[in-house]
Parts: structure tokens; C-alpha cells; sequence
């Protein structure tokens, strides 16, 4: 195994993939290209890592086309599981020249770019964690680490408590003339800048909403609309998409983004009713 | 707006609940990717809620404010407001509160000397007065300048000095040697106008000036009497030598002594004294002088050429103004000078400069930038971008032509961009087109929407996050927010398109699989025949696909899959 594939392995397996080391037999056909695969469970992500010591551009060729219809041909009786298919093909500069060539070539004929995400992984730029993660940026391992390091309220406290010793400190090494006032200072000080944050208690997010009736409200007399786990909602422009996600948004809030912030909630308010509010009617 | 049995109808003033890092619109996209740096700062933080103001602008506000107190506090103690906002507050108390009265004494000495010259003009009919000793007005202009001195310190109380008291004592002594001066002054003047008024003038005083005629006769009374007042004062510094212990000091003050000797030396006293005895401005006088003129300025009766020495009279009445003058703007000063009732205002003053001195100490020095830094460091540098440049780096999908950002590891500046190019001159808004852009807004959002506790990430919704992408670039945005909500599984998804194909390509990758979501619908929203907008559930998926029936089409599992 190439050090450039170690390294991937190996980062992939701490971020949880499964890795499969002996070779890739889609539907029964080798791909022999394909030097090792890596999946994930939970985000259903299929990695394939592709490496070559010799140049053939047919075998390249045979990989993007392979890749590109893998969704196709999992979801004949089922839908497919997996999502699209990362290819992280493991190159020189040259090689990487000649896969951009015959990448793009491909992508004039076919849809190529929608059904495949080819990333080409220079064995050049893996000097570092960083430059690994980059490469792998689609499988998201950056992400996977920082879920759970969450930033947090508690954080934010911990900034303001730090001002504050930072503050009353400085106020302390003031002047000895000023005596005891250097105490009330620091107080004052530390008071007037962190005044807000003492004030402003958090917001709840939002939480869920299964049905949302919306009435007489933009261009909808009455409709509901059920939401489920994933809800899509499309139409054309001017349908009302924007309007039902308006309503989500004053049901959660009582307000809406759309409500520029130098307009006044009744102002806002009286342009939300259907025709133009009661008064047209 | 009824919502699972909650109605609204009307629009809260505040919002009940936080939005934006939950629900992404295209206002908050402009928002994130259109301002500059700073302002892309300060809306990031305002979107993620985390209220990190701007520490710099606020300590600039309390630098203001605490000047505007301070000079408050100092006018009212009667001194000078602070001049800018950067000036050390102690070291404008100093000055405000400075006094050097003592140095501005006049002396008894430069009297005398003019005296001393009249005496000479007149072979000794003239005597000198008995002047009020000055070294009682100088120990206490002395000792009023110490207290002045001691008020700025931290080892006494201003408050327990007794500046009034020792002002009071310094205006006494200087009223005593007022008072002689304005009777000398008046008696030798009612004598100058006695001559003057007796006598006829023959010359203007530009004839007496004429250069022909060698030392006009007013500046040769001057140089005179400044020739003797030297010689004396010197004389007085080589005696006061003897009594000094310190030898050092008493041979500094000998050297002193002597060079006056050396000035008064090159002085040419004969011709002065006889250019002081030039020919008068005045003609013999026509009618008889009141003799007590005479004796009432110095005189010991009248003496027959008056006007001769009518410049020395003039010079010694001006020599006695010019130290009324003096006298009386001391007198004046130490009347109204601040240090006087300092003791009074010092709390009040000194609070309000302390509170200034903290503030311009904070933003010289600025600790807190410090403190914000690091936190802006912490969580922007260490957590925030890391995952945006991920999430842009993976929703573009030819990482050829769009390169991901560089989020350039040190630099406060730069930093505060959140994203730069990688060459650092370049400003990242000025090179992105709406795609990028669009890229660049969603992965602040998507990044600020992870780095949340999870229970304040359950619900997630994207208004049209799509409009601006061409095919790869949707297909590259759908295939990382399927990963990014698989990964994150927030219990409600909800993502707008105004493309229909869109819509199926997104229902189709967020479809379920083993289990997540429970399921996934497609909801059409358009106008009927009355143009009003209705929303019908187009498609719904309740099935799940199985990632153990791919895996087994893959020849992933360790039994191999069936052929296809």
C-alpha cells in the first residue's frame, strides 16, 4: 500500500469508515484501479481510492463511467443507499493533468460532475493533517471531529468572566494615587462592557412543526401544509414557497428574516395579509 | 398562522426565538458573503447569536465617556478640561495643580539697586527705604507651592492638607510687601509730577534718544541700577555660601556669585553714571517745589537740579509698578489657584480620572483585545473555519477553477475576514461570482448551524439554498447537505427550490435509508384558478433504502454478492 493511501486509510477508519482493502467487484465486475473502498454507516457516503503506478487512461475512463453509474444500477429495484460516489483518485502532477483532461472531456458528453465527485489527490500536497483533510473534504472529516465541540453558551461566559479579570487587573496596576478607586473603576469598566451580555438571556431555537394552516396570509387564502422529517417544498416563482416558510418562521419567532430590520413590526405587520391587508378588502 | 395548534396573528416587536443558525435566507447569505471583513465579523457574530460585540468601539465609547465625566469633575474644581483623550491623567493633574509661586517673588533687591544709583546721582541726599523683608513672603510662597506639590501623591491625602491656610499666610506677606511698594510708588510720583510741573520741557524724548548723544539717559539709569542689583545679589549669594553645609552646593553657588562679579565688572560705571547725570529733558524750574515732596520720597530736602534726576525717579516709580503688577497677579492667583481647594474636589476628581485612566489604559494597552482575540481565535480560528473551508471545499465540485479559500491560520486582520484568498492583498468578495458566493454563505451557515449544542439544532431549513448554481455545483451542494444532515440528523429538514428537478434530485438524496429520516416528502406550492398560493404533498417516501442490500451489490460484505 502507498503511503498516500496509508494515510487516507488510516484517517478514514479513525473518522469510523469500514475499509475494504481487496479490491472493488461492483455487481460482480472488478475495477481493478479501485485499490481500496471506504463507507460510512451513518451518512451512507461510499469512498472508492483509486491509485495507479502506470498511466492507462482507459482504466481511468473505465472508473469515472463505472462511478458515475454505480447509483443508477444500486437503485434498479430499491433506491440507492449510497450516495454519490467520492472518487479520491491518488495522482502525481502529471497524472493529475491527464485526469483533468480526460475529466473533462467526459464531462461535455455526459453529466459526469452530478453522478460523481472526483477529487484528485496530489501525493505532493499530503504533507499534513490538514492538507489530508483537505483532500478529503467531501466525506466531511473536519466536521466529523467538531460535531459535539459545539460552541457553546458556557464558552461565551468563560470570554466574558476572562474580560472582566483582564479589566480589574489593568484598573489595579493603575496609578497608587487613585487608591480604592481603582477598585470601583474596574468594576464600572468591566460593567460597561460586557452590559449586553448580562442583559441578553438566549433565544430558544427552533423545534419542530408537523402542520402549519396558514390563512389569508401573502398570496395563501387558506392552506395547510404537513410537514415531514425532510419536506421539500418547490413550485414556481411567486407560488408562495417563501411565504410557507415565512409562516414557519413567525410561528417559531413571531417575526421573520424577511421583515427588513428598519421596518416596524406593525408596519411589517399590515403588507402580511392577502390583498394587502383588511382594509383593501 | 397555525402551527400544531399555536396561532399567530400578529408580529412580535423581538423575536421569541433565535433563527439564524437555523433557518438560512438569501438576506443572510448577502449578509454573511457581501460586506467587508469587519462587518462580515460583526454579522457572523449577530447570526450566531453569540454576542461577542465589538470590544474595540465599546472601550472607545467608554474613553469618551469617562473623559467627558473627568473633565466634568476638573472643571468643576476649577481646571482645565484633559486636552485630547489620549493625555495621562496624571500628568494633567500635575500640571493644572502646579504653583511655582516662589520663583516669580519680586525682590527687594532690584528696588534697592535703583536706590542705590539715585543716592549716587545725588551725592547721598537721597536714602533708600526700609523694605519689608521678603523672606517671610518667600517661605510661605515656599511652603504653598510643597503643599501644591504634595496633593499629587499617593502617600498623602489631599484632603488632610492644609492648602487653603498656607495660601492664606502667602497672600498676607505678599499684602504687607504691597503696601510698602504702592506708598513708596505714590510719594515718588507725587515728587515726578512736583518736577514736572515746575519745570519747562526743552527736548522731546527722541532728542534724548538721539544715538549722537551716546546712552539715552533712561537706559543708563537702567543698566545702572541693574549693574548694582547684581553686585548685591551676588554679594548676598557668597555670604548665604558660608552658611550652606553641603560643600558641593556652596562652591556651585561661589561659582555662580562670581561670574555675576565678572558681569558687573565689564559694566562701565563712570561714563554710565555721568550719561545718568545728562543734561535735563527740563529747564531750570520756573517756581519753587514743595519741599515735603522731597522728603516724603527719600529725599533729605529739596535739592537744586531736580530734573536731573528726573529718569532715576522715573525709573524707580516704574521698577515699583511693574512689581505691584507682579505682586498683585500672584496675590490674584493664589486666590483662585485650583490647588488651593483641591482638598475639597479631590474625590470627586480623582474618581472621575481614575475611571479615564482605566478606560485610555484599556485601549492603549488593550488587554481586552487580547481577551477577544483569543476567543475569536478559539472559536473561529480552531473551529468555525475549519468546517466552513471543508464545506465549501466540498460542495464545490471542480476544485480546479474554484479553489478553496485559504483560511489563513495567524493575523488578527485576517481573522477578522474569516476567509481570504491565499494571496492576502486580495479581498475574497471582490473575486467571487454568485455561485461562490452562495457557496460561501451556506457553509458559514452550515458550519455555525453544527458548532450548536445539539438540542438547539433539530430543525434546519434552507430557503432555495440552490438558485444560483448551475448542474455540478447543485449536484456537489445536494450530495455534502445529504452527508451534512446524515451526519447531523436534526429531527425536521426543510429545503425550498423553485426548480422542480431540483426538488426530485433532493428528495431522492435525502430520502431515507435505514431508517433516517423516518420519511421524506415532496410538497408543491403554486396559485390555483383564483391565484391563490396551495400547498399539496406531491410525493412522499416512507420506505427506506437498505445500505446492507448496496453493500451486498457492492461486494462489500464478506459473502459475496449475488450477480446482478
Amino acid at each position: 500500500m502507498s503511503d498516500p493511501q496509508a494515510a487516507i486509510l488510516g484517517r478514514l477508519e479513525e473518522l469510523g469508515f469500514r475499509i475494504r482493502l481487496d479490491g472493488f467487484t461492483p455487481f460482480g465486475e472488478a475495477l481493478p484501479i479501485v485499490s481500496a473502498v471506504a463507507w460510512d454507516v451513518r451518512t451512507a457516503q461510499l469512498a472508492l481510492i483509486a491509485e495507479m503506478e502506470q498511466d492507462d487512461e482507459s482504466a481511468w475512463r473505465q472508473l469515472l463511467f463505472a462511478a458515475s453509474g454505480l447509483r443508477h444500477n444500486l437503485s434498479k429495484e430499491t433506491p440507492s443507499a449510497f450516495g454519490t460516489p467520492v472518487v479520491l483518485a491518488i495522482v502525481d502532477d502529471r497524472q493529475e493533468e491527464q485526469l483533468r483532461q480526460i475529466a473533462e472531456d467526459i464531462a461535455q458528453r455526459y453529466l459526469l460532475f452530478t453522478r460523481v465527485d472526483l477529487n484528485l489527490v496530489n501525493r505532493g500536497r499530503l504533507k499534513n493533517k490538514d492538507q489530508l483533510d483537505d483532500a478529503l473534504a467531501p466525506l466531511l472529516p473536519r466536521c466529523r471531529d467538531l460535531l459535539g465541540k459545539d460552541i457553546s453558551r458556557a464558552e461565551i461566559s468563560a470570554f466574558w468572566a476572562e474580560l472582566e479579570r483582564e479589566v480589574k487587573a489593568t484598573a489595579a496596576g493603575l496609578d497608587p494615587i487613585f487608591r480604592d478607586f481603582r477598585t470601583s473603576a474596574g468594576e464600572a469598566a468591566s460593567a460597561s462592557l460586557t452590559e449586553c451580555e448580562e442583559q441578553n438571556s438566549e433565544l430558544p431555537a427552533p423545534a419542530p412543526v408537523s402542520r402549519l394552516r396558514l390563512s389569508e396570509f401573502r398570496s395563501i387564502q387558506e392552506t395547510e401544509v404537513a410537514f415531514r422529517a425532510v419536506t421539500i417544498v418547490h413550485g414556481p416563482n411567486g407560488g408562495g414557497k417563501s411565504s410557507i416558510l415565512e409562516g414557519l418562521e413567525l410561528d417559531w419567532a413571531g417575526t421573520s428574516s424577511r421583515k427588513p430590520s428598519g421596518v416596524a413590526a406593525d408596519e411589517y405587520a399590515r403588507h402580511l395579509p392577502r390583498n394587502g391587508g383588511p382594509t383593501s378588502r | 398562522v397555525i402551527a400544531d395548534g399555536r396561532t399567530t396573528t400578529e408580529v412580535a416587536v423581538r423575536p421569541k426565538a433565535e433563527l439564524g443558525r437555523s433557518v438560512l435566507t438569501h438576506e443572510a447569505v448577502a449578509a454573511l458573503v457581501s460586506q467587508s471583513p469587519e462587518e462580515r465579523y460583526l454579522a457572523l457574530v449577530a447570526t450566531a447569536g453569540l454576542e461577542i460585540p465589538d470590544i474595540g468601539k465599546r472601550i472607545d465609547d467608554l474613553v469618551s465617556e469617562t473623559k467627558a465625566k473627568a473633565d466634568r469633575a476638573l472643571e468643576s474644581a476649577g481646571m482645565a478640561a484633559l486636552p485630547r483623550r489620549n493625555r495621562p491623567a496624571i500628568a494633567h493633574l500635575e500640571e493644572c495643580l502646579d504653583s511655582s509661586f516662589a520663583k516669580r517673588l519680586p525682590r527687594n533687591e532690584d528696588v534697592e539697586a535703583i536706590e542705590q544709583t539715585l543716592a549716587s546721582a545725588t551725592n547721598g541726599r537721597f536714602h533708600g527705604r526700609a523694605w519689608p523683608i521678603t523672606h517671610g513672603a518667600l517661605e510661605a510662597l515656599v511652603r504653598a507651592d510643597g503643599l501644591a506639590r504634595r496633593l499629587v501623591s499617593s502617600k498623602t491625602d489631599p484632603r488632610q492638607l492644609p492648602s487653603a491656610a498656607a495660601f492664606d499666610d502667602a497672600l498676607q506677606r505678599l499684602e504687607e510687601l504691597s503696601d510698602a511698594r504702592r506708598e513708596a510708588r505714590s510719594r515718588i510720583d507725587a515728587l515726578i509730577t512736583g518736577v514736572r510741573t515746575a519745570s519747562r520741557p526743552v527736548h522731546t524724548s527722541q532728542q534724548l534718544s538721539d544715538p549722537d548723544e551716546g546712552i539715552p539717559v533712561g537706559l543708563a539709569v537702567r543698566w545702572l541700577s541693574h549693574a548694582e542689583s547684581l553686585q548685591s545679589g551676588a554679594e548676598g549669594f557668597v555670604r548665604e555660601a558660608k552658611g550652606l553645609r553641603d560643600q558641593n552646593w556652596a562652591a556651585l553657588l561661589v561659582t555662580y556669585a562670581q561670574a555675576l562679579q565678572k558681569a558687573v565688572e565689564v559694566v562701565p560705571q563712570a561714563e554710565l553714571t555721568r550719561a545718568s547725570r545728562a543734561p535735563s529733558a527740563y529747564v531750570e524750574p520756573r517756581q519753587e517745589i514743595n519741599p515735603q515732596l522731597f522728603r516724603d520720597a527719600g529725599f533729605d530736602g529739596p535739592i537744586s537740579d531736580p530734573a536731573q534726576v528726573l529718569a532715576h525717579l522715573e525709573a524707580l516709580s516704574n521698577v515699583l509698578a511693574a512689581q505691584l503688577r507682579d505682586l498683585d497677579e500672584l496675590a490674584n492667583e493664589l486666590q483662585t489657584h485650583p490647588a488651593r481647594t483641591y482638598g475639597d474636589h479631590a474625590a470627586e476628581v480623582l474618581e472621575a480620572l481614575c475611571n479615564f485612566e482605566l478606560a485610555r489604559t484599556l485601549k492603549l494597552r488593550s488587554p481586552t483585545a487580547n481577551a477577544s482575540e483569543a476567543i475569536v481565535s478559539k472559536l473561529l480560528q480552531g473551529r468555525l473555519a475549519p468546517a466552513v473551508r471543508e464545506l465549501v471545499a466540498a460542495m464545490v465540485r471542480f476544485e480546479w477553477y474554484f479553489k478553496p479559500l485559504i483560511v489563513p491560520e495567524q493575523g488578527r486582520t485576517v481573522v477578522l475576514a474569516g476567509l481570504a484568498t491565499s494571496q492576502s492583498d486580495l479581498d475574497a468578495r471582490l473575486l467571487l461570482n454568485s455561485a461562490e458566493r452562495t457557496v460561501l454563505g451556506l457553509s458559514w451557515f452550515l458550519a455555525l448551524h453544527l458548532l450548536q449544542v445539539p438540542e438547539r439544532r433539530r430543525v434546519l431549513v434552507l430557503d432555495d439554498p440552490t438558485a444560483a448554481f448551475d448542474g455540478p455545483n447543485e449536484a456537489g451542494f445536494i450530495s455534502t447537505l445529504r452527508a451534512f444532515v446524515r451526519l447531523l440528523r436534526p429531527e425536521q429538514v426543510v429545503v425550498s427550490t423553485h426548480n422542480d428537478s431540483t426538488a426530485g434530485l433532493l428528495v431522492e438524496q435525502l430520502a431515507p435509508v435505514d431508517g433516517w429520516p423516518v420519511d421524506a416528502s415532496r410538497v408543491r406550492v403554486q396559485r390555483d384558478a383564483h391565484d391563490a398560493s396551495v400547498a399539496t404533498e406531491a410525493w412522499v417516501s416512507f420506505e427506506s433504502a437498505s445500505l446492507a442490500t448496496d453493500e451486498r451489490l457492492l461486494g462489500l460484505m464478506d459473502d459475496p454478492a449475488p450477480l446482478h
